[in-house]
């Protein structure tokens, strides 16, 4: 029997739902592999549970998304978390740091719905993640590639280089050595240094590494002349729930003094 | 030996001579880096570069490279047969190849996928006028090049004074050379001087302070060993297709600057802390390797210099272990 796959959505803009579409050549192949058997962007058949694999896109932002993702947990065999809202937060996060109040009054005017909302986290908060796929959105083969070790029956190993090994394999200008700007070091790669290699500085959307060594590098950014606003935006943007961020203010602090 | 020379303005047509026979890779400007790329005439040669950033080792080690494919039992493992001509490659880079050699073709196993693009490829070296900021090569002892090319250029004046390294080189040779007794000597002065004398002695500064206190500038981004012409660390890794019948398996360059390079079945980490694997690049090229192969593995080019972006230059941190 093939295995039976599921694709949930949280708190997010379905761009990452979207690349899975855009597998435009493999999707005949991947009907033939699994059984989607709830996919909101690809199919109306909605089947209940249990699933073999759960892949869930998007940021535990509300009370209910808390209800649904321990659901999710109890009723799928592995969970995969799909795009950075689910890995770590994504740019939604950035409220976390907000008054919540203040927010919705100035979107919602004076009348404002019942939004149960809290603050944007990654759903490895609530659940226990078997499989991260990063990015903001994700890479295509990425995901093709950890849907297959998953059906050969292999626990897919993370990638956990930064952005700057395959950077360098694709013989790149260092963006970090030139402006100072890049989160290359710090991030995770398997993205194939896509944004460096076509010139653009790496925005740091597949989260921030575990081996980082972010003194060393704030205090780089800081020789380049890059501000404390622009060093602080750089980070914020995608690791805002992630836990050590707090400590980045801190370090960010111990730098300066030592400057 | 009696030599060559190779009018500049003559430069073109040789090109366009080795053309008919082989690809030819050269260094090529790439925004503010020199890189080998492939050019189909010599006015996409870039001359003014002192070293490329990128090594040309990656032409005979690719960063990732397919070993086979296969379907059901069938395994397709024919490697391409394209004869190159590198031209342009530093001295120091040849020596590089030279140990690459020890390693993947003189050492217990035979690497045959170097081994063919070994085979399959011309060098021709060119000399270099000066050297770089961050060059040692002197100190190495690679600045001179006695073998392992098949031409050497050499520029003087309006010309090239050409060396035969082998008999292939020879063979490149055509009526656009003449002979001549000139001979063209550069005798290169490198800044930057690695104190050998401290190398030898590296194995007592093992437990050295200094270590820990020069790895908390590392971001641990590899480019010292994915830029180095010496490092040949890969992970092999399979790429099913999603029939699952067929599918391919590629090597894929690694570093020892990687926490994951050293993680074992089970999950430990045998060099987890920065220091332990800042400290294993340095002594490999210069401590393990010369015991196993007694040679260096490293030919003081100076790239692990140049691209670190925290500017962690090893000559500086050995010479100064006291």
């Amino acid at each position: 029997m093939k295995p039976r796959v599921a694709i949930f959505d949280m708190t997010s803009c379905d761009g990452c739902q979207t690349t899975i579409l855009n597998l435009e050549e493999y999707l005949v192949d991947i009907a033939n592999a699994v059984d989607i058997v709830n996919f909101r962007l690809g199919t109306e058949k909605v089947s209940p549970g249990p699933y073999d694999i759960s892949i869930v896109e998007g940021s535990i932002s509300r009370q209910e998304e808390v209800k649904k993702i321990k659901w999710i947990r109890e009723n799928s065999k592995t969970v995969i978390a799909l795009g950075a809202c689910a890995t770590h937060g994504g740019p939604q996060a950035l409220s976390n740091r907000l008054n919540k109040k203040d927010i919705h009054k100035e979107i919602y005017g004076n009348i404002v719905p019942k939004l149960n909302s809290l603050d944007a986290k990654g759903i490895d908060q609530y659940i226990k993640v078997d499989h991260y796929i990063r990015g903001c959105p994700i890479d295509k083969f990425d995901f093709l590639n950890i849907l297959k070790q998953f059906l050969i029956g292999k626990i897919p190993k993370e990638n956990t280089n930064p952005v700057c090994v395959e950077c360098r394999f694709n013989e790149n200008v260092c963006q970090f050595m030139e402006l100072g700007a890049c989160l290359g070091p710090f991030t995770y790669g398997g993205c194939g240094a896509i944004c460096p290699t076509n010139n653009l500085p790496c925005d740091g959307c597949r989260g921030a590494l575990d081996d980082l060594n972010l003194e060393a590098g704030i205090r780089i950014m800081k020789k380049k002349n890059i501000g404390d606003d622009k060093i602080k935006a750089l980070f914020r943007k995608y690791v805002p729930s992630d836990k050590r961020y707090e400590k980045f203010e801190e370090m960010l602090k111990n730098v300066n003094n030592k400057t | 030996m009696s030599g060559y020379i190779l009018k500049k303005e003559d430069f073109g047509k040789f090109i366009e001579s080795l053309k008919e026979e082989y690809e030819i890779f050269a260094p090529v400007k790439k925004k503010t880096y020199f890189v080998f790329g492939k050019v189909d005439s010599a006015e996409e040669i870039a001359f003014e570069f002192i070293n490329t950033e990128y090594s040309p080792t990656n032409l005979f080690f690719p960063k990732k490279e397919v070993l086979f494919d296969y379907n059901n039992t069938k395994i397709n493992n024919k490697k391409e047969d394209i004869t190159r001509v590198i031209f342009g490659i530093r001295p120091c880079d040849v020596h590089a190849l030279i140990i690459m050699d020890t390693l993947f073709l003189e050492a217990n196993f035979e690497d045959t996928y170097y081994r063919k693009k070994r085979e399959n490829t011309l060098l021709i070296s060119l000399k270099c006028n000066s050297a770089g900021e961050n060059c040692f090569c002197e100190s190495m002892g690679t600045d001179k090049l006695e073998r392992g090319y098949d031409l050497m250029f050499c520029e003087q004046g309006g010309s090239y004074v050409v060396d035969i390294g082998s008999q292939r080189g020879q063979k490149l040779i055509n009526e656009l050379f003449k002979s001549t007794d000139e001979e063209c000597i550069k005798e290169l002065h490198c800044n930057k001087k690695l104190d050998m004398q401290k190398v030898n002695q590296l194995e007592q500064f093992a437990e050295h302070e200094g270590w820990k206190k020069e790895s908390e500038a590392c971001l641990s981004c590899a480019a010292c060993t994915i830029t180095c012409p010496t490092c040949g660390c890969f992970d092999v890794v399979d790429v099913p297709n999603l029939n699952m019948a067929a599918g391919k398996r590629l090597r894929v360059n690694t570093s020892c600057q990687l926490k994951n390079f050293s993680e074992v079945a089970g999950g430990h980490v045998f060099r987890e802390t920065r220091d332990k694997r800042f400290k294993h690049r340095i002594y490999h090229k210069l401590v393990y390797f010369k015991k196993q192969f007694d040679t260096f593995m490293c030919v003081g080019c100076g790239r692990c210099i140049t691209n670190c972006p925290a500017g962690i230059d090893m000559v500086s941190i050995i010479n100064s272990l006291k």
